[in-house]
């Protein structure tokens, strides 16, 4: 039987998405259904920010399927609009924690001796400021905005990708190919780059997808205390914020974008978890 | 383990003297006149030479830092400048309030989180597991400060439960009152916690139960309460401790938004009111205190797990 579902065209295909982790599945699922959100609303007529006489207007209301928040502003097309801003804000943050982490880490592990030394103490200092913390101290020296938490939610990821990119350029490091390629007279710089980073990638992913559920999160928390995201900008958070001061009229414009953000956040949990999962060969039939 | 207490014990301190280094110079990129900030563009030039001087700024950089170290040295953090009273005071005030938070919902989620994960370890695989680690990942995925918002209308506004939504004006003098505008609050944080805590609780139990001891104590014929409760969850606990430890500083600074959604007015709120009134030296304060709650329980949660388990060398 095997033999022969292995002879037939696609099987090969097939059992390829077949072993893949459940998770990784489900994951990159709901990362396209929040890309399908960002696409929508590029395409959406609807301007996210547009104040209408219609307020408070309740779910399957005619021309706003989830309703108006206080301002008539359409609900539906807010929480598309604030995919968009939680992409665009995870991207950078994530971007920063990953370029700036990559470089350290692999400069400690590499390199090792007191660089190490001192880069440790210094990414434990970091490591003791949380993304929170970093996000007050930068919102009251410059002005609170989307730049700022980008960049505080960014650099309090910086501590977790060096911690994974120093380990696997250790285990890298000891590997007989890095031996191999320094006996042949290659210099340090071009075993890092062509050697060693290659190498070293897949961890630095997982990390990637969970330092994404943990900036979105981030985002939005610091939006609903008013020092991410600035009105009148879609942000999930500031949603949140606005919509509290009249809950007790409607809960819909509080229920929205907390879903949007569990959902977007399950999907890089998930993903994260799927390609650990799917990376490790231990774990790999 | 004396040279091991010693090494951590002075990684720690560096750590400390750096986040003062940090907080302390991410004021000086502040840009223009710090003073002309916080007093706004319709200040005299008498006032601002007032806060100038007050504040240090016609000192040199290292001058105002090694004064300004010195004080917190001493305990002394300064003046908050929006409540003209010395900051340590507001923040052990604010402290009363965040605190119990933070220890009540650990403890409500260390109820709820070791329980449950041990059972999830035990029947690893059946509908039990699937409905205790679906429940965490829900929980883990939510943002804590919409779960209190959804917390409030469904006990507050859906079920008329008589809790108050905001904490007394007068704090503490009420207790009942205070207590019962705690409760939302301590579920909301306690429940987030609980769903971090239990797949750390299944996991721990999970690996001990495979290991060799574990098999060895059923092939001498112990029931499996012995080998469950003896056995395994000493050894499973270990790295519970350490999360626990770590949760706990970390909490201190996640409250801050849940803080927010009650109305209660904790460490949280006054960082927010620093960073609105451009109170410099108190979000300084605020942001140090928090750095040094994380740094310390580092500190403890590794002299606790070299106590706890004999294998960690301190070598």
């Amino acid at each position: 039987m095997a033999s022969q579902a292995a002879l037939r065209p696609g099987a090969r295909r097939r059992s390829w998405w077949g072993g893949l982790p459940i998770s990784l599945k489900v994951g990159a699922f709901l990362i396209s259904l929040i890309l399908l959100m960002v696409f929508l609303s590029a395409l959406n007529p609807t301007n996210p920010n547009a104040t209408t006489p219609n307020r408070l207007a309740p779910i399957f209301s005619e021309g706003h399927p989830l309703g108006t928040d206080i301002l008539g502003r359409d609900t539906l097309a807010r929480v598309l609009a604030g995919a968009q801003n939680a992409l665009y804000v995870g991207l950078i943050a994530v971007g920063i924690g990953l370029s700036v982490g990559l470089l350290l880490g692999v400069l400690a592990g590499y390199l090792g001796g007191w660089l190490d030394q001192i880069l440790s103490v210094l990414l434990e200092t970091l490591y003791a400021l949380p993304a929170l913390l970093l996000a007050l101290l930068l919102a009251a020296i410059f002005n609170p905005g989307v730049t700022t938490s980008m960049v505080a939610i960014g650099l309090a990821a910086v501590p977790a990708f060096a911690r994974v990119a120093r380990a696997s350029v250790l285990s890298v490091k000891a590997l007989p190919y890095i031996e191999a390629a320094r006996a042949l007279g290659m210099g340090q710089g071009r075993i890092m780059l062509r050697h060693v980073l290659p190498n070293i990638m897949g961890p630095l992913v997982v990390q990637a997808s969970l330092a994404f559920a943990v900036a979105i999160l981030a985002e939005a928390a610091l939006s609903y205390l008013g020092l991410g995201t600035q009105p009148p900008n879609p942000s999930w958070g500031r949603m949140l914020r606005e919509a509290q001061s009249y809950q007790e009229l409607t809960p819909y414009p509080v229920i929205f974008p907390g879903l949007a953000i569990g959902l977007a956040v399950l999907g890089f949990n998930l993903l994260g978890d799927g390609l650990r999962d799917y990376l490790d060969p231990r774990k790999r039939s | 383990m004396f040279a091991y207490t010693v090494r951590r014990l002075g990684f720690a301190l560096v750590t400390l003297w750096l986040a003062t280094l940090l907080v302390f110079g991410a004021l000086l990129l502040i840009p223009g006149n710090p003073a002309q900030a916080i007093l706004g563009i319709d200040a005299t030039p008498a006032d601002l030479e007032a806060l100038e001087a007050r504040l240090g700024l016609d000192k040199p950089p290292l001058e105002r830092y090694l004064n300004w170290l010195g004080g917190v040295l001493r305990g002394d953090l300064g003046q908050s400048i929006r409540y003209e009273r010395p900051i340590s005071e507001l923040i052990v005030a604010r402290l009363g309030i965040t605190l119990p938070i933070v220890v009540a919902s650990l403890l409500l989620a260390t109820l709820l989180a070791v329980p449950l994960g041990i059972l999830a370890a035990r029947k690893a695989g059946t509908w039990v597991d699937v409905a205790v680690s679906t429940g965490s990942l829900v929980g883990i995925v939510l943002p804590s400060f919409w779960v209190g918002l959804m917390f409030i209308y469904i006990f507050i506004v859906w079920l008329k439960l008589p809790l108050p939504t905001s904490f007394p004006i007068g704090g503490w003098e009420n207790p009942q009152r205070a207590l019962a505008a705690l409760v939302l609050p301590v579920l909301t944080v306690g429940l987030a916690s609980a769903s971090f805590l239990v797949r750390l609780v299944r996991g721990s139990v999970l690996e001990v139960l495979h290991q060799d001891y574990i098999r060895t104590a059923f092939a001498k014929g112990l029931g499996e309460r012995v080998v469950l409760y003896k056995h395994a969850l000493r050894n499973a606990a270990l790295p519970v401790v350490t999360v626990l430890g770590l949760e706990f500083a970390s909490l201190l600074i996640a409250t801050v938004v849940v803080e927010t959604v009650f109305g209660i007015p904790g460490l949280g709120s006054l960082s927010l009111t620093a960073i609105s009134a451009r109170d410099y030296p108190l979000v300084q304060g605020v942001v140090l205190v928090i750095a040094a709650f994380i740094v310390l329980m580092n500190l403890l949660v590794d002299f606790l797990y070299a106590l706890l388990d004999p294998r960690v060398s301190y070598a």
